[in-house]
């Protein structure tokens, strides 16, 4: 197997609350290969999110440490390096998009002002270049009348068409791994189809990771190759998209699979997860589902089961695998 | 742009109108006139001065003459001066401004730099001396700071003169005259500067947090920007947009003399005169200076709004 | 939401058994927020002292307040009076304190009189809207665009004229201040009830079909009261300073009613400038102890009434 472009090793990251501390991400470990589309799924407060900035180098200072573990991006470990050498890599070797596009651009520089900073402080062109790419950048996005959005401000545009400046801002630099953080969230359900067909296009085209975010597993099975399904700040489940959706193993997953909707399917209540996700500050000494899960025995909750499993992985002492050996 | 500032000015026309009503009534009821302060008047001749001043004709009349006057840029007579009340104005304001001006642009200066280091420091030690020093600096009355600066500066260590613009008696002209009301300048200065850098440091630390937290500061560090850039092209530039509408609103402020410092200072600014004529009852010039005071409030305010719409594009691009 | 104090606490616990010991309301928030805050804490014991030590001193002080005393004019403090006399033999210590309790009282009636203007009309301006709003707002500007000091200034130099008595003189003053701060006041009420009108939980209110009467006591007005009480304590700070400075003009407060203010009148005289500086320090330091409490008290009111999280966790 070729060197992961990213892989993360037992990360665990933890915030100051006013109760204790929040163990957002604890012993987080999963790999994206180069050129791969990557898809973490899990419900808000899941670590997800956490597990991005980490990477991007991108949590509040003062609130958050880094309990343990590392990220390595092509072997070098993200979290040791000076706070220079990882803002050369930021937005330039990794790039990442966020949830609202609508407040994640600088409401008094143009559009155009905006999508050159990366080109002028990576690649070193000159104003007038940049301009020039960055014009060249809003098309590549399917964006018309470049030209003239270029000297737009971000109030004039919609979110969808916000959104896609992000992209191009972000790919401006080649990046080789683009997060995208629950990119499609806060817009409509049309434009979010044009979005994600708009991520996949440039990552085939520019042959660039993608890291997707999001709690929506729809978007996961049309864009992921591989899932990283997290809960209560752990991975508990990983694997090709396809058979995880498929069979999964963790009864989190099972759960996650079974609560959508089905097209077609008449029911009188719509099933959902019993019970609710623990507080972060104050988690139980075994699996952190365990309340809420139909198979839960003693042993879950004397340890928090490890993530067992090579292609397929999943934590849970009762997963299907676990069972199916004697 | 220019819509916005014609539409304006017209909307300020009535409120003019009313403002200088309310300030004629005002000085006209009060009773007691500059020439009943004159004790030296027999009766006969009181009533005759008043009569060539038109003090003795009815209010209505009285008002709209003034308004007749004012309309023709003529803000009235000085009844102790006996000079025009606009050549009055502008022996002193121009002191006011000299004081007023440099004060302003040391108490920005230092306002927006320690808002600024304060923001991007929050917790640190700087940042809690700083609020200490800022509340101490906004809860001195005016007057108790002037007295102490005089009496630790000037009276106790001789190191700064005591008052006024110059040393008294002195006749000196070109760079010793520089000089001498350099010296004179620093102590109104210092207690214009420390008074009022307070709250606008707080205003503008407040901005800067508020603004840090924002989500495209967020985005401007994950595109890998130095943090000098981020906090100078992203970050200040919209910090400074509620700000920079406090400029306008000084612009009253530059004319209208210290009264307070002036007084305690001596210094012979618009404040000065203004206590002065206070004093005498010299109505015309209160009259007058009041309403140049509201004309410089007004626009004051009208240079706050287009300097906001020209700053913030949100608002400007419409 | 601060509307959940009016509501049913008991039922709220009794429906949602996990929530019985997890949610405090927000009033119990905010006063277990201040009492982390030293500094404030601190201040506000300061001003409780202060004013309990103005109200009761003077009782327990030898001296009365009009004991004039020829032999002991001007003399420096010491064993007897603990803060000298004045040039009529008064003993300033005694002085200061009951000037306190006049200083202290102008400023908390000032705070009463134009909070209540200003919240009265600010709020019908921001809930009503229209003809009643742009009227009020007229109205305040008006009132802005005169500058204030030297307005005041005048007023008081008639009162003079009119020859008021000395009691009456002080609750002029008290509506001659408050009278010019209203506007300001009236102006950030009627801000916070237009942003709160548009707000998700007062349409929330409205598809509930709520009374329009309830829909403004219990749900609308009980958010405006963290901007109130922040804006009092402001009002109390200003209205002090501003008294002060009047009185020291001679035109607040004269004398013989005593006021921080008109003690340091006595810093006009050169003599006593110079060499009796236990007339007209003390006063300018009372001032200024009293207005950074309140300063410190409405800073550390303003950021435990406020509902924002701090940094950490999205």
């Amino acid at each position: 197997m070729s060197t992961p472009l990213i892989s993360f090793e037992n990360l665990s990251v933890s915030f100051a609350g006013e109760q204790g501390r929040v163990r957002a991400v604890q012993q987080v470990s999963f790999s994206l290969q180069p050129g791969q589309t990557l898809g973490i799924v899990g419900e808000s407060g899941c670590g997800k999110s956490v597990t991005a900035l980490s990477l991007m180098g991108l949590l509040p200072a003062q609130a958050s440490r880094i309990d343990g573990g590392a990220i390595r991006f092509e072997g070098e470990d993200l979290l040791q390096l000076k706070p220079k050498r990882m803002a050369d890599l930021r937005g330039n070797a990794l790039a990442m998009i966020f949830q609202e596009p609508m407040s994640a651009l600088n409401p008094v520089l143009t559009l155009g002002e905006q999508l050159c900073e990366p080109l002028i402080r990576h690649r070193g062109v000159t104003p007038k270049a940049a301009w020039q790419q960055a014009t060249q950048l809003i098309s590549d996005v399917g964006l018309g009348r470049a030209e003239s959005l270029m000297r737009c401000y971000p109030h004039q545009l919609s979110g969808g068409m916000l959104q896609r400046i992000m992209i191009a801002m972000a790919i401006s630099c080649q990046p080789k791994l683009l997060i995208a953080d629950e990119p499609t969230t806060a817009l409509d359900v049309t434009v979010q189809a044009q979005i994600l067909q708009l991520l996949r296009e440039r990552a085939r085209a520019q042959q660039m990771a993608l890291m997707l975010i999001t709690h929506d597993l729809g978007v996961i099975a049309q864009m992921a190759e591989q899932v990283v399904v997290m809960y209560a700040g752990r991975v508990v489940e990983q694997g090709p998209t396809a058979d995880v959706l498929r069979q999964p193993l963790h009864p989190y997953t099972r759960g996650l699979i079974a609560s959508r909707p089905v097209p077609g399917e008449r029911r009188r209540r719509l099933w959902s997860i019993p019970g609710q996700v623990p507080d972060l500050a104050a988690l139980p000494a075994g699996c952190a589902f365990a309340d809420r899960c139909d198979r839960v025995s003693a042993r879950c909750r004397s340890a928090v089961p490890p993530l067992i499993g090579d292609v397929r992985r999943a934590a849970c002492f009762h997963s299907e695998r676990a069972e199916a050996q004697p | 742009m220019k819509n916005f500032i014609l539409r304006r000015l017209l909307q300020t026309v009535p409120m003019l109108l009313f403002a200088s009503l309310i300030i004629f009534m005002l000085f006209a009821k009060t009773p007691g006139d500059f020439i009943d302060g004159n004790v030296t008047l027999t009766a006969a001749r009181a009533a005759e001065l008043k009569a060539i001043y038109g003090l003795d004709r009815p209010l209505l009349w009285r008002y709209l003459h003034w308004l007749g006057q004012l309309l023709r840029g003529d803000l009235g007579f000085s009844l102790q001066y006996q000079i025009p009340v606009s050549q009055l104005l502008n022996q002193y304001i121009w002191n006011s401004f000299l004081l007023a001006s440099i004060a302003l642009l040391f108490y920005w200066g230092i306002g927006l730099t320690a808002g600024v280091i304060s923001a991007m420091r929050p917790g640190s030690l700087f940042d809690y001396l700083l609020s200490v020093v800022v509340f101490a600096a906004m809860s001195f009355p005016t007057f108790f700071l002037c007295l102490l600066l005089i009496k630790w500066f000037a009276v106790d260590l001789h190191w700064l003169p005591v008052g006024g613009m110059t040393n008294t008696g002195s006749d000196e002209t070109g760079w010793a005259w520089v000089v001498q009301v350099a010296a004179h300048l620093v102590l109104p200065v210092l207690a214009l500067v420390m008074l009022q850098a307070g709250s606008l440091t707080r205003y503008f630390r407040a901005s800067m947090l508020d603004v840090v937290k924002m989500d495209f500061i967020r985005t401007a560090r994950a595109k890998g920007l130095r943090e000098r850039t981020v906090i100078f092209r992203h970050a200040l530039r919209n910090a400074l947009l509620p700000v920079i509408t406090l400029l306008g609103f000084e612009l009253p402020g530059l004319f209208s003399g210290a009264i307070i410092t002036e007084k305690v200072f001596n210094w012979p600014g618009a404040g000065h005169i203004h206590l002065d004529s206070l004093a005498a009852r010299d109505y015309p010039v209160l009259m007058g200076f009041t309403l140049f005071l509201a004309v410089l409030t007004i626009l004051g305010n009208l240079l706050a709004d287009v300097l906001y719409a020209w700053a913030d594009p949100r608002i400007r691009v419409k | 939401m601060l509307s959940t104090l009016f509501s049913t606490r008991r039922l709220r616990k009794a429906i949602i058994p996990t929530m019985a010991n997890v949610t405090p309301s927000p009033w119990h928030l905010a006063w277990r927020a201040l009492r982390h805050n030293p500094p404030a804490m601190l201040s506000l014991a300061l001003l409780i002292i202060m004013a309990l030590w103005c109200v009761v001193g003077p009782y327990w002080s030898p001296w009365q307040n009009d004991a004039t005393d020829a032999l002991m004019v001007n003399k420096a403090p010491g064993a007897a009076h603990w803060l000298g006399t004045d040039f009529l033999g008064r003993d300033v210590y005694t002085r200061l304190l009951l000037a306190g309790r006049i200083s202290l009282m102008i400023g908390l009636m000032t705070m009463l009189l134009s909070v209540a203007l200003g919240y009265l009309l600010g709020a019908l301006a921001g809930y009503r809207g229209g003809i009643t709003d742009k009227l009020l707002m007229r109205l305040a500007d008006l009132v802005m665009t005169i500058p204030s000091l030297p307005l005041l200034i005048v007023a008081g130099a008639m009162l003079s004229e009119l020859d008021f008595s000395a009691e009456s003189r002080v609750y002029m003053v008290v509506i001659m201040l408050s009278l010019l701060e209203w506007p300001k006041l009236a102006r950030l009420v009627r801000g916070q009830i237009l942003s709160l009108r548009e707000r998700d939980f007062m349409l929330a209110t409205q598809v509930l079909g709520l009374s329009s009467r309830r829909r403004l006591f219990r749900h609308l007005l009980p958010n405006t009261v963290p901007l109130l009480i922040v804006m009092a304590t402001m009002a109390v700070a200003n209205a002090i300073l501003t008294e002060s400075a009047l009185s020291y003009l001679g035109l607040g407060v004269v004398p013989p009613t005593p006021s921080w203010g008109n003690m340091m009148d006595a810093a006009n005289s050169l003599i006593d400038f110079q060499r009796r500086p236990w007339l007209w320090m003390p006063p300018g330091i009372a001032i200024f102890l009293t207005v950074i409490a309140i300063n410190v008290l409405g800073d550390g009111l303003r950021d435990a009434l406020d509902p924002k999280m701090k940094p950490g966790l999205k």
